[in-house]
């Protein structure tokens, strides 16, 4: 037998042959990775979330559709903003977030992180003739834009506004149907009276939410003064704008509201979401919440429980009574961005007719002319359109949450809980305002 | 071996340990000191030098005195609680019992789960509607004594017995194997001599495990300076600034709450202004625990 002993030319071959396996190998990953684009999204919702699930498959079914993008999806959770500091701060991706629009606001718009989104919303949505900007009801685009220059970063996913939920049954029962908007206050009272003389609770309120709690005091303050004096009041350095007449008759008609135990038992101490236990339970007539509400107890409703919704009272003579609050959770593109294009058609798809319907399905509104309306929210769009809308707390949630936080909420809450009268909530907001802005 | 040749065999086998702290805990701590220099959001690297100017915000901050005097009151009011159960049980547990195992167990529980899960079962005692603390009350007819549990009047009071339930357990362990630990002998010594069990236990239980009650103290001060889990799951979704400890508001302040004011800058102040805390409460424990000499 020939003993074969390896040659030089034969090992010069096999280096020949593995170079060029090696540069073609890399050079094929490479150019893979040059034509597909990867966009990484930051998302607010935790895996296994109702809506979670219905953005998870949009999301691959828009990579079938456009295999020259990639979509990181990273379900981050309710604080994705704060993982967004840390990923910011190490240099990693991240194209698009999401979360409720004052809370993007403050991270990706004051902090000069937004990228403007006018442009693309000149252009035509996914797949369609209409131009992406008139596929929103109006008040969407409004959420989004910037008080700051005036434009756009913000995209409104799911739209809602603040409202009285009642349980029809117990409206049925008093034989009350109350009107969407325009209830007069007495009428509402008269509407209370009537429930509590059935033994069920007619407001229901889990006083350890602030957020919740100052739903009652913004509401009759910006009934009775309007929007500007509130906000005025509130950038009052001075604080003394609070002691005008109105925040005191705000302050009293709530205090109506408490001395006639209107609110369930206990409501002051109540955690959430007990009120809203007792609601679907049958036990509290209504609660004053956001049009999420629904949704959010739809697992423990019982077979048969049906909602409806209409807008807070209004008070004779006020200045504010076709107010309502509008805010939603939004996408914003940031501009550290290197595939804005993909990110933003990633966006239109994501607010396309198909993922659309998907999420009303699940009971979330949606801002997008044509869609169907969540069942138990067919009132949030009448009430829309025949209000001026506002955002969350007139803005101020967006532009000053800590004066919301430390001053405004401090001082609701010590009312609201029972602990302060009247005059002492308008006394907390003067004094404590005054001492918060001479800190700034 | 002279004291040079002693510290070069030392400094190789201290070397790793400083990096690894110097890397994990001293840079960590002189950024913190340098960001609460600053206003800054946390997003990007905008920040903006303020000098003491957060330190400053803090002397009148109203919500930052609250948090601070609330954090110092689960710690006083909740450390003696859970000294004065877990010595109680300590001692309880050093007779012969029967099931006492069972009991230990029973006891110690509460700190197997985790903090968030201690609030949700506080949450649902808590509550006045369908919570067993109000009902049993009901029940035996004591329904006077029924409170709005979770109310801003008792809800301090309220979260401060949480936190003695979840902790007494962990304690006990840590005073019982103290305990364990004293030479029987001197029981027998002390019973011949006709004291009784109380004396016997304040005499000699209690000077005997001084050392491990010192370390438990330390434990339980930095603990609770830093207690948030057990607070924020009690009252969530949304802790009221009523309820805010120090973390609490630290958190509040930089990166959460339901209305973020994203003041990283402020609340990393205050993170060095808890540090400083724990460090003076472990001065100052250790300086009262060293003031005290035995001599049997």
């Amino acid at each position: 037998m020939k003993n074969r002993i390896a040659t030089p030319t034969f090992y010069l071959r096999l280096c020949i042959v593995l170079a060029l396996v090696l540069v073609s190998a890399t050079s094929a990953l490479t150019g893979a990775k040059a034509q597909r684009t990867k966009i990484v999204y930051y998302s607010m919702f935790s895996e296994g979330e109702p809506l979670q699930q219905v953005l998870a498959q949009a999301t691959e079914d828009f990579m079938a559709e456009n295999p020259d993008i990639e979509v990181e999806a990273v379900w981050a959770g309710r604080q994705n903003l704060t993982q967004l500091q840390s990923v910011l701060a190490a240099g990693d991706q991240v194209d698009i977030v999401d979360h409720s629009d004052d809370r993007v606001f403050n991270a990706v718009v004051v902090t000069g992180l937004g990228l403007p989104l006018d442009d693309y919303l000149e252009t035509n949505a996914y797949q369609s003739d209409t131009k992406w900007k008139d596929t929103f009801v109006a008040s969407a685009l409004e959420i989004g834009k910037s008080q700051l220059d005036g434009k756009t970063y913000l995209i409104a996913r799911d739209d809602y506004i603040s409202a009285y939920f009642y349980n029809s049954a117990v409206l049925q029962d008093v034989d009350i149907v109350p009107p969407v908007t325009g209830m007069s206050w007495a009428d509402f009272t008269k509407m209370l009276q009537a429930i509590q003389e059935k033994g069920i609770a007619p407001l229901g309120a889990d006083g350890n939410v602030s957020f919740y709690n100052n739903w009652y005091t913004t509401y009759l303050m910006l009934r009775l003064a309007g929007q500007e004096a509130f906000r005025e009041a509130a950038y009052d350095k001075t604080g003394e704008q609070w002691r005008a007449p109105e925040f005191l008759q705000a302050a009293n008609l709530l205090k109506e509201l408490q001395d006639a135990k209107f609110f369930q038992s206990g409501f002051e101490g109540s955690v959430w979401p007990a009120a809203q236990v007792q609601w679907v339970n049958g036990r509290i007539g209504m609660i004053f919440c956001g049009a999420w509400l629904p949704a959010e107890m739809a697992p423990q409703m019982p077979p048969g429980f049906k909602t409806d919704m209409f807008a807070f009272p209004v008070i004779e003579g006020g200045k504010g009574n076709d107010l309502v609050e509008h805010w939603a959770n939004t996408y914003a593109v940031l501009n550290t961005t290197q595939a804005a294009d993909a990110a933003v058609l990633y966006l239109k798809y994501m607010m396309s007719p198909k993922v659309v319907e998907a999420i009303v399905k699940i009971g979330t509104p949606v801002p997008i002319i044509g869609a169907p309306v969540p069942a138990g929210l067919e009132n949030q769009y009448k009430i829309l359109d025949a209000s001026e809308a506002i955002p969350a707390r007139a803005g101020l949630n967006t532009e000053i949450p800590e004066y919301m936080n430390n001053v405004f909420n401090v001082c609701t809450d010590k009312f609201f809980q029972l602990q302060n009268g009247p005059e002492e909530f308008i006394e907390c907001l003067a004094t404590s305002s005054e001492i918060y802005w001479a800190s700034k | 071996m002279g004291r040079r040749g002693q510290r070069s065999i030392v400094i190789p086998f201290i070397l790793p340990a400083f990096l690894v702290y110097t890397l994990l805990f001293i840079v960590p701590t002189v950024q913190a000191l340098w960001v609460s220099l600053h206003d800054w959001s946390g997003f990007g690297q905008n920040m903006v030098y303020i000098g003491l100017g957060n330190y400053e915000e803090m002397r009148r901050d109203p919500i930052f005195w609250g948090a601070l005097g609330r954090t110092l009151l689960i710690t006083v009011v909740g450390g003696v609680g859970i000294f004065a159960l877990a010595l109680f049980f300590s001692a309880v547990f050093q007779q012969k019992i029967r099931g006492k195992r069972f009991f230990r167990a029973l006891i110690f529980f509460p700190i197997v789960v985790p903090g968030i899960g201690v609030g949700l079962i506080w949450q649902f005692i808590y509550n006045n509607d369908w919570g067993p603390l109000s009902n049993l009350l009901k029940l035996l007819g004591l329904g006077a004594l029924d409170k709005v549990w979770l109310g801003p009047d008792n809800i301090i009071t309220s979260l401060t017995i949480a936190i003695i339930w979840t902790y007494v357990g962990y304690y006990m362990v840590i005073l019982s194997a103290g305990i364990d630990k004293i030479p029987v002998t001197y029981f027998e010594a002390a019973k011949i001599d006709g004291a009784s069990q109380w004396q016997q236990f304040f005499y000699i239980t209690v000077p005997m495990i001084r050392d491990v009650l010192v370390v438990a103290l330390i434990l339980w001060t930095i603990g609770a300076l830093k207690i948030f889990d057990i607070i924020v799951a009690t009252t969530f979704p949304a802790p009221q600034p009523s309820t805010y400890t120090l973390t609490v508001y630290i958190w509040a302040q930089a990166i959460g709450g339901y209305t973020p004011a994203f003041r990283l800058g402020y609340g990393t102040a205050m993170g060095v202004i808890l540090l400083i805390l724990v460090l003076i409460a472990y001065g100052l424990i250790r300086l009262l625990s060293n003031r005290v000499t035995i001599e049997y």
